[in-house]
């Protein structure tokens, strides 16, 4: 007996230890994809220039150029939308108890990219709505979240149910989306790459608000980290400890629409990160939210620069939309996991 | 001896289906009461609307007087748990499974403090879990998850605790370990405990106090005793079907149960 409990300890040190290398090696990972990122493109950039400009000595301004209005904003954007679906994910997958859930399977991503075509096309026939895109993008997938979650309350309701109400909304707002791009064509710069999700064309100035918006939305989701886990008791016994179920579930949402809707507004709808981020973090570092959380924003902003950044090079000089690339990479390597964890159950 | 959970003139409803209609019962303080009926009688939407996650459409269900339902959540928490049914086994070890019975105590950060922990501690050594503490729940087998629960509950440190089913997914052993650390919570920690159960010989082998609900809609209270006075009538045999016949061996009692037309 006290043999078992001290293995049992010394698995469960093991354990903590595991997870603190793991997150080094986590940020070690996003750095390295950063700096690849800012480094390679169609110009080149050396190592030592991002060195010369991060410790701010004089510079070729050509170099520098590509760097401050091109590589850097890009990056950025990739950081802060990988690691915004992500996490979105995480939040709605135990929100609504279901692993099939996601921003872009829920709606919230179409909900958002809905209201950001809108507001541009108004703005193009002269409606300016004095309110900025990624606020636009929020309203709109905190709409789609908020049916679904009227769905979900409703007793006695499936998580089978919950995907196909998803699957109905995301319907509904994709064909409000391509309404709106084939009344108003001009409605949005690169419309074609905003329905898959791209990163092209980026500048600063489209990043300040969501990046204070995204940021914003990671603590409040690791603040509510301990709280959400409790939720997986099952909302009957979370209601008899004392979980105000429904209130904290409608506040996990709002949280996730929050993230998902300040990437759409400078990203487009990039969709399978959001399912697939959680589902691997879990694997590595369980179930619990204040570990899955960190993991996947900085796993998901990791994966996202550095397929920007196969998507940009890869073809050179043509560019795919990282989407495209996100789905095509990102879909074969998540089977694989599926098929090689025998008995991996996601319950 | 005060009641501690009133149902009064309770009226309550799946859709049309009427399935309570001025329907009152009231559980006393202290003890184990069972309350026993057949499926579909509503003994498992009686606990629901104790806990507030149903509402009657008329009457109130009183906790120690108070309306359950004009109760916070954290308010409610801190008078009456509940172990439901149907739960999910969480990903998460047991330490961190029995420390959501202190959900109403987390701080801003949803941190406890070091007296949440020894409560926490003090339920996993009267479940009697101290060598799973840091295993996963979904590694245990059926009766250490649900002593897992219990031990929840337990954390939770509120006087009346409610048990939906709590031996349906055991085997023997496991429900008859179950129910003596249910008789212990009773009797060593004064907890008033209610528990709806399929399991008659259980119910009358570790109650104090039993309730039989009918088989006929809307559901009726057909009779209330102890073990003994139940054992002896026929409402067993009113209500399923069944007549229990009472063994002694090595100084316990243990009833067996037969159909009501065999005996």
């Amino acid at each position: 007996m006290a043999a078992a409990e001290n293995k049992e300890m010394k698995r469960t040190g093991h354990r903590g230890r595991r997870f603190g290398t793991l997150a080094l090696l986590s940020v070690g990972a996003l750095l390295a994809a950063i700096l690849l990122g800012l480094v390679f493109g169609a110009s080149g950039v050396g190592v030592g220039d991002v060195w010369v400009l991060a410790t701010g000595q004089d510079m070729a301004a050509k170099a520098r150029s590509i760097l401050v209005s091109i590589r850097i904003p890009r990056v950025l954007a990739g950081v802060l939308a990988g690691a915004a679906f992500s996490v979105s994910g995480a939040l709605i997958q135990e929100v609504l108890d279901n692993p099939l859930a996601s921003p872009n399977i829920i709606g919230a991503n179409s909900g958002a990219g809905l209201a950001v075509l809108t507001v541009s096309a108004l703005a193009t026939v002269g409606i300016a709505l004095p309110l900025p895109l990624p606020a636009a993008a929020f309203l709109g997938a905190l709409v789609a979240s908020g049916l679904i979650l009227l769905v979900s309350s409703r007793t006695g309701v499936s998580r089978l149910t919950v995907v196909l109400a998803g699957v109905a909304v995301n319907a509904v707002f994709s064909a409000g989306m391509n309404a709106v791009l084939i009344i108003a064509p001009n409605a949005y710069l690169g419309s074609s790459t905003y329905l898959v999700g791209g990163l092209s064309g980026i500048v600063m100035s489209d990043l300040g608000l969501p990046a204070v918006l995204i940021c914003a939305g990671i603590v409040l989701a690791s603040l509510l980290a301990p709280r959400l886990n409790v939720l997986s008791l099952g909302s009957q016994a979370a209601h008899a400890v004392g979980v105000p179920v429904a209130l904290l579930r409608a506040a996990g949402l709002a949280i996730a629409s929050l993230l998902a809707g300040a990437s759409v507004s400078f990203s487009g709808l990039i969709g399978f990160i959001g399912l697939m981020v959680p589902h691997v973090a879990r694997r590595f570092v369980g179930h619990d939210l204040r570990r899955v959380i960190p993991v996947s924003a900085l796993w998901g902003a990791a994966f996202t620069v550095a397929a920007d950044l196969l998507a940009r090079t890869l073809f050179a000089p043509y560019e795919l939309p990282v989407g495209i690339l996100m789905s095509a990479v990102g879909g074969p390597f998540f089977i694989f996991l599926l098929m090689k964890g025998k008995g991996y159950r996601d319950e | 001896m005060s009641d501690v959970l009133t149902f009064q003139d309770i009226s309550f409803g799946y859709g049309e289906r009427k399935l309570f209609e001025g329907f009152s019962l009231a559980i006393p303080e202290g003890g184990i009461t069972a309350v026993l009926g057949p499926n579909g009688c509503g003994k498992s939407t009686l606990l629901s609307l104790a806990e507030g996650m149903l509402k009657p459409a008329c009457g109130a269900v009183l906790l120690s007087g108070t309306d359950t339902l004009s109760l916070s959540a954290k308010e409610r928490a801190r008078l009456l748990a509940m172990l439901p049914q149907v739960h999910r086994t969480p990903s998460m070890k047991v330490r961190d499974l029995v420390a959501c019975g202190r959900y109403v105590h987390m701080g801003p950060f949803g941190q406890l403090e070091k007296a949440d922990w020894d409560k926490v501690d003090e339920a996993i050594s009267l479940m009697g879990l101290e060598g799973l503490r840091d295993r996963n729940a979904r590694k245990l087998s059926g009766g250490e998850r649900q002593r897992a629960f219990l031990a929840m509950t337990v954390a939770q440190g509120a006087r009346t605790l409610l048990l939906d089913e709590p031996t349906t997914y055991l085997d023997v052993r496991a429900a008859l370990d179950l129910m003596q650390l249910v008789r212990r919570l009773a009797d060593e920690q004064r907890t008033t405990i209610v528990c709806v159960t399929h399991d008659v010989d259980l119910a009358l082998r570790f109650s104090d106090g039993i309730c039989v609900l009918g088989s006929a809609r809307p559901t009726q209270l057909l009779a209330e005793g102890t073990p003994e006075e139940i054992a002896g009538s026929s409402v067993l045999a009113a209500s399923l079907g069944i007549s229990a016949v009472r063994f002694a061996h090595a100084g316990e009692q243990a009833y067996g149960i037969f159909p009501a037309d065999a005996v």
